[in-house]
């Protein structure tokens, strides 16, 4: 019986042990607020934005604010971060240079405050708030252990224009649609989108996919996604919860031509997509090749057997 | 009785019109901050907060003017949130990583020795994300002079960019490797890795995990693998610092 008990207490201090290690991993956690912002400011005029940061974590962090440059990838809207900023109308003021200490649930605000002198050139600026986080006192390396830092970014893109609206100029820069599709597959495609103008504007308008009828028979309505100044953009279209997809067709067989017209704006493009049952062809064609293929084999087996 | 009537009119005019005035006056909104502090979406209302049980959870504003919403997606060509309550469109960025140090061991030749993290991301922007990832510098011995290099995989054609199988023990080198719905799609299988990016000779920090889409708590394993090359490297503990740079979009 004392055995038992010995034992039990051993193996069950065994298991506290090895759980009480695993929970001192402990990892990190930074919300930051809003994600992405725009901002206009009038020439001659200031303006202020501020990103909210919570420590969501259960460690300590020392967060280090850094504003870099953004530009597109010309397809997505996926910043490409550059490694410093030309932003000239931003106020230095300490806040950017000194840490935010967060406390495990702790919340901080970091304002960036702007000038723009009279007379600024209309342009619109990409900006990508780097927020680093680490443990504070961690600068001394471990050389045991590799440590690992997590940054989260805030985007803002500032707009200097004394238009009180800018100037839209969206026009479509590709369909993305293949003119023949097997008649068995969907009928897929992307536009890109090309913003002409030097502002950000959002994307309005629809695809319609008409038969050789010229029937409607789909309507895409394109999501209204942020295209940058001067920048391109895949064109997405929304389901009926207004979740983002692809441009799709799907029907069981397709044949024939069908038009597809792509409406932005005040523009319009048009591009016939035919169908064909190139997959049966290429069947029929591999079936015949193999026919033939049979019969001249059969063939030269029953002359070899002859001589 | 002249008189009387005249004043009880006057009374009656100024009334209207101190009325009318009233009703004209401007709205002035309030903008609460100091140099300490900034409050943002202040909201006067009659009641408001979160209330919660075990069967629901619901957050209100009772009392705002105009709130919406006005126009329907679909169906009129705008849509407009109106009132406090819209706040929950404003989005929110959330980046997790499971832990803050990776523990390698002592690397010998002939084995492969490995350690992971978990990332972790939250966005509500339909724009989606990107979590790109660098090393500070190559993965250096404690006497600090001697260094593995940053691993070409089985076939040598593995970088910072582009995954590739690496399985072979007696192939060294520092890598990794992610796994997950929105990991980098050249992750293969579990034995596809890459190079981390080297800050130090200024190479390009690449996307490991990326969405065009809203997702909530989506994550990505990322498994560390080191071993030696050849005897004439040093065993022993070797160590670097990862960066991890979560990137919401637009």
């Amino acid at each position: 019986m004392k055995k038992c008990i010995i034992i039990t207490t051993l193996v069950s201090l065994f298991f506290v042990a090895k759980t009480a290690a695993s929970a001192q991993e402990v990892g990190f956690t930074l919300v930051v607020s809003p994600a992405q912002s725009y901002l206009k400011i009038l020439p001659g005029n200031k303006a202020s934005h501020t990103i909210s940061l919570e420590n969501s974590g259960t460690e300590t962090l020392e967060v280090s604010p850094k504003v870099l440059d953004f530009v597109t990838d010309g397809k997505t809207g996926i910043p490409i971060l550059l490694g410093k900023t030309e932003f000239a109308y931003l106020n230095l003021t300490d806040a950017l240079y000194q840490p935010i200490t967060l406390a495990p649930h702790g919340k901080a605000q970091l304002t960036l405050s702007f000038t723009v002198p009279p007379g600024a050139k209309n342009k619109e600026y990409p900006l990508s708030i780097l927020f680093s986080a680490h443990k504070p006192g961690s600068d001394q390396t471990e050389l045991d252990a590799s440590p690992v830092t997590g940054s989260v970014v805030s985007n803002l893109v500032v707009l200097v224009s004394d238009e009180s609206e800018a100037t839209k100029k969206l026009t479509l820069s590709t369909l993305g649609a293949p003119r023949f599709v097997d008649s068995f597959s969907n009928i897929t495609f992307a536009p890109v989108i090309k913003n002409e103008a030097y502002a950000a504007a959002i994307a309005s308008g629809s695809a319609t996919l008409y038969n050789w009828q010229g029937k409607q028979i789909a309507d895409f309505p394109i999501y209204p996604d942020s295209v940058l100044g001067f920048s391109t953009r895949e064109l997405r279209s929304y389901t009926t919860e207004l979740q983002p997809r692809l441009f799709v067709y799907k029907a069981p067989f397709l044949l024939g031509p069908y038009k597809l017209e792509v409406q932005i704006d005040n523009s319009t493009e048009q591009i016939l997509i035919f169908a064909l049952p190139f997959s049966l062809l290429v069947a029929a064609g591999l079936g015949g090749i193999t026919y033939v293929l049979y019969t001249k084999l059969a063939q030269s087996i029953t002359r070899g057997k002859k001589l | 009785m002249q008189l009387k009537s005249a004043v009880l009119w006057g009374i009656a005019w100024a009334t209207a019109w101190g009325s009318y005035q009233l009703a004209l006056a401007p709205v002035l909104a309030e903008r609460l901050e100091s140099d300490s502090y900034v409050i943002q979406f202040g909201n006067f209302n009659v009641t408001a907060g979160e209330k919660s049980s075990a069967s629901y959870k619901v957050t209100d504003t009772v009392g705002q003017t105009g709130a919406g919403p006005y126009g329907e997606y679909g169906v009129s060509s705008y849509f407009i949130g109106g009132g406090f309550q819209y706040i929950y469109q404003i989005d929110q960025f959330s980046f997790s990583i499971s832990k803050l140090t990776i523990d390698l061991g002592e690397l010998t030749t002939g084995a492969h020795n490995t350690d992971d993290l978990t990332l972790s991301i939250t966005t509500r922007g339909a724009g989606g994300y990107a979590v790109y990832t660098y090393e500070t510098k190559p993965l250096t011995h404690q006497d600090g002079s001697h260094t593995v290099a940053d691993t070409i995989c089985d076939s040598g054609s593995c970088t910072e960019a582009a995954a590739g199988l690496w399985t072979n023990v007696n192939v060294g080198g520092f890598g990794f490797n992610a796994t997950g719905a929105d990991a980098a799609s050249d992750f293969l299988t579990t034995d596809h890795f890459r190079q981390f990016a080297d800050n130090s000779t200024a190479e390009t920090m690449q996307s490991i995990m990326s969405s065009s889409d809203i997702v909530e708590d989506e994550t990505v394993v990322v498994t560390y693998k080191a071993g030696l090359s050849t005897a004439s490297q040093a065993a022993g503990r070797y160590e670097t610092a990862t960066v991890y740079v979560a990137v919401p979009g637009y």
